[in-house]
C-alpha cells in the first residue's frame, strides 16, 4: 500500500533557447507513514520533484510520467481537487522560513488563516488550535507568540512556527525541502527530533529533501539519490548506507570527511556534478565513474531491482560482485 | 618554525554599540589564543557564538574593544593604518569567505581579479604577472584557460578556487578561511579540502579555520577552539577535543551530528 508513487516523473522546462529538462526518470514511493530521503547536490533535481509533488511547477512546464496520491493522479487533477489536495492532503516547509512568511503579519495570523478558511473555524476556536501547535513544537509561551511578528524569532523558533502551520491541516504527506540546511547543528537535531515524533504520534508521512546523506541516513527510513535529474538508487536507509550500489553513492559517502578520524586525502570524484539539461545519451555519473565502461557511454541505465532496493547502473551486479 | 607564535590574540573583546538607546552586544569577550607557523587553528561554534567576529579582528576588517592582536610579534594597532602599512599586513594576512561571490566583482575577468593585486603588492612587468596568474591558477588546480572567465561562467566550485588564489596572490602567511567550504556540493567540498590541504604542504601557509562543521574541521585542522556566546568554552588538538569533549556543549555539539544509529534529542523548548 502506498501513499504516494511517482512514476517516471519527467519534467521539461520551455526556454526561449529551447526546452530544458530539469527531470529526466525520478521514481519512488512513500507508504502511510513512512519517511523517504531525497538526497542530491544542487541542480539534481530534489527540489523540483517536491515542487512537482505538490504541482507548483513553473508556467509552462511540460510534464511526463505520473504522481498518483492515494490512487489520484495529481497532474489529472481538477482545479477543486487540487485545492483539497493541497489544502488537506499535503504540506510544505522550507529551508528559509523568513522568505515563507509575511513580515508584516503576527505569527497569530499566519498560523489562523488556513485554519479559519480551509478548515471554518471561529476565530477564538483557531487560536486555541494554534496555541496547542505552538506547544507541540515545542515553542515556549505559545500564546504570546500569536501576537509577535517574523523579525522577534530565531531562525530555529521560526522553523518550528512552519511546521506548526504545516500540522494545522493534518495533512498526510509533508514534503521538507532541506528545513534544516539554515540552521545550526545544535537546532538542527532539535528541528529532527520534532519531526520524528510527530510523524510517530500522527503517522505522517514526510519527504525529506537534503543534501546530507548522513542526515537522511539517520532520520529516513529509505533514502532515494538524485543526480542529473534521475533517482539513480533507491534503498532501506541503513542497507544504503552499509552497502551502497551506485557508484555515485558509493563516491557521495566516501568525499564526505567523518567526525572520527582523519582521512589522508578524500576521494573525491573528478569534475562536478552535472545538471539534467546537460546529461550526455548513456549515464550521466560515467563520466566522473571509476566503473565506468565504454557501454555506459551509449546506453542510458534504467531504475532495476537489486538486493534490498533499485539501482540505476547497468555495472551495478558486476561491482557488487567485485567487492565483497 | 620557531617558538614566537605567528598570531597572539590576547584578551579580545567586541561590544557592538546599541542603536536607539538599547544597550549593546557583547559579541567577543575576553578572547585569547595564538597560533604557530604553519599551523591550522579552527575556530569552531555556532551562529552568533562570535567566531567571525574573531577572524574579522585579526585580519583589520573589525576594530577591537579591548584586547590586542599580535601578527609575526608586531601588534595590530587599532587607528588609521597609511596606505603601505595596509598593504603589508594583506600580505600577512588574506581571507576567504564562504560565498565567492561577494568578494568578485561580477564584470572583472579572472586575470586582471589576480592581475590587479600582483600590480598593486609587486608591481611586475604584464608578462611576470601573466606568468604568475597562470602559477596562481595551477596552484588552485584551475585550467589556464580559465583566466578569460567572468564569475558567472564559472561553477560554485570553480568560484571558490578562483577566490582561494586571490588570498593568495599576496603570498600571506596566515589564511582566514570563513566557512569557505560550507556552502559547497559534497564532491566539490571534498575537492578543495584536498586542495587546501595540498596547499598548505607545499607552502607551509597557516591556516585559521572557522567552521560550524565538526567533520571539515576534523580533516583540516591541528588544533581546535570551541566559542560559545563569544567566549571560548574548549581548547585542544581537535583529535583529543572531537574524541574526547570535556565541556558541556562541546558534547552536545558533537552529539548533533548525525550519523548511523544517530538518535536527535529534543533538549529543551525555545
Amino acid at each position: 500500500m502506498t501513499l504516494l508513487n511517482v512514476d517516471h516523473l519527467e519534467v521539461t522546462l520551455r526556454r526561449r533557447d529551447g526546452d530544458r529538462p530539469i527531470l529526466r526518470d525520478v521514481t519512488f514511493a512513500i507508504a502511510p507513514g513512512e519517511a523517504v530521503g531525497l538526497v542530491g547536490e544542487s541542480g539534481s533535481g530534489k527540489s523540483m520533484t517536491a515542487r512537482a509533488i505538490a504541482r507548483l511547477l513553473p508556467p509552462g512546464a511540460r510534464t511526463g510520467g505520473d504522481i498518483v496520491f492515494d490512487g489520484a493522479s495529481v497532474p489529472g487533477m481538477g482545479r477543486t481537487e487540487l485545492r483539497a489536495y493541497r489544502a488537506r492532503d499535503i504540506a510544505l516547509i522550507h529551508q528559509d522560513p523568513r522568505a515563507h512568511i509575511n513580515p508584516v503579519r503576527t505569527i497569530g495570523d499566519f498560523l489562523t488563516e488556513a485554519l479559519r478558511t480551509n478548515a471554518g473555524r471561529t476565530k477564538a476556536d483557531a487560536a486555541e488550535r494554534a496555541t496547542a501547535l505552538l506547544a507541540e513544537v515545542g515553542l515556549t509561551e505559545p500564546a504570546h507568540r500569536l501576537r509577535q511578528y517574523p523579525h522577534e524569532l530565531s531562525g530555529g523558533m521560526l522553523q518550528r512556527v512552519m511546521i506548526a502551520a504545516a500540522l494545522a491541516a493534518e495533512p498526510r504527506l509533508l514534503l521538507a525541502d532541506e528545513p534544516t540546511t539554515a540552521l545550526d547543528v545544535t537546532t538542527q537535531a532539535e528541528i529532527m527530533a520534532i519531526l520524528g515524533e510527530l510523524r510517530r504520534d500522527r503517522g505522517l508521512a514526510v519527504l525529506f529533501i537534503t543534501h546530507d546523506l548522513e542526515l537522511a541516513a539517520a532520520t529516513c527510513d529509505r533514502t532515494a539519490v538524485m543526480y542529473a535529474g534521475e533517482v539513480v538508487e533507491d534503498q532501506p536507509s541503513a542497507a544504503l548506507h552499509a552497502r551502497p550500489r551506485h557508484p555515485y553513492t558509493t563516491a557521495l559517502l566516501r568525499s564526505r570527511p567523518t567526525i572520527e578520524a582523519t582521512a589522508g586525502r578524500l576521494p573525491a570524484p573528478p569534475g562536478a556534478p552535472l545538471p539534467a539539461y546537460e546529461a550526455p545519451p548513456g549515464c550521466a555519473f560515467a563520466a566522473r565513474c571509476p566503473h565506468a565502461t565504454p557501454d555506459c557511454e551509449t546506453e542510458r541505465p534504467r531504475l532495476e531491482p537489486l538486493g534490498t532496493g533499485t539501482v540505476a547502473c547497468l555495472r551495478a551486479a558486476d561491482i557488487q560482485e567485485a567487492t565483497p | 618554525m620557531t617558538d614566537q607564535p605567528l598570531i597572539r590574540v590576547d584578551g579580545l573583546r567586541k561590544v557592538f554599540p546599541g542603536r536607539h538607546g538599547r544597550p549593546g552586544v557583547t559579541a567577543v569577550d575576553d578572547v585569547s589564543f595564538t597560533v604557530a607557523p604553519g599551523e591550522s587553528l579552527a575556530i569552531v561554534g555556532e551562529s552568533g557564538s562570535g567566531k567571525t567576529t574573531v577572524a574579522r579582528m585579526i585580519t583589520g576588517l573589525e576594530r577591537p574593544t579591548a584586547g590586542t592582536v599580535e601578527v609575526n610579534g608586531r601588534p595590530r594597532t587599532p587607528g588609521h593604518a597609511g596606505a603601505a602599512e595596509r598593504r603589508r599586513r594583506a600580505r600577512e594576512t588574506q581571507m576567504v569567505f564562504q560565498d565567492p561571490y561577494g568578494s568578485l566583482d561580477p564584470r572583472q575577468r579572472v586575470r586582471d581579479t589576480l592581475g590587479e593585486i600582483l600590480a598593486l603588492h609587486f608591481g611586475l612587468t604584464r608578462a611576470q604577472r601573466a606568468d604568475r596568474v597562470a602559477e596562481l591558477l595551477d596552484q588552485v588546480g584551475l585550467d589556464t584557460r580559465i583566466a578569460a572567465a567572468l564569475p558567472r561562467d564559472m561553477s560554485g566550485g570553480q568560484r571558490q578556487r578562483v577566490a582561494i588564489a586571490k588570498a593568495l596572490a599576496t603570498r600571506p602567511a596566515v589564511l582566514v578561511l570563513d566557512e569557505a567550504v560550507a556552502a559547497l556540493d559534497v564532491s566539490i567540498q571534498a575537492q578543495v579540502l584536498n586542495l587546501l590541504a595540498d596547499i598548505r604542504d607545499a607552502s607551509g601557509i597557516t591556516y585559521l579555520f572557522i567552521s560550524h562543521d565538526l567533520a571539515v574541521v576534523r580533516q583540516v585542522t591541528d588544533r581546535a577552539v570551541v566559542m560559545r556566546d563569544g567566549a571560548i568554552v574548549e581548547a585542544n588538538t581537535t583529535a583529543d577535543l572531537l574524541d574526547h569533549p570535556e565541556h558541556p556543549y562541546t558534547r552536545l555539539l558533537r552529539a548533533s551530528v548525525p550519523g548511523p544509529g544517530w538518535i536527535p534529542a529534543r533538549r529543551k523548548t525555545a
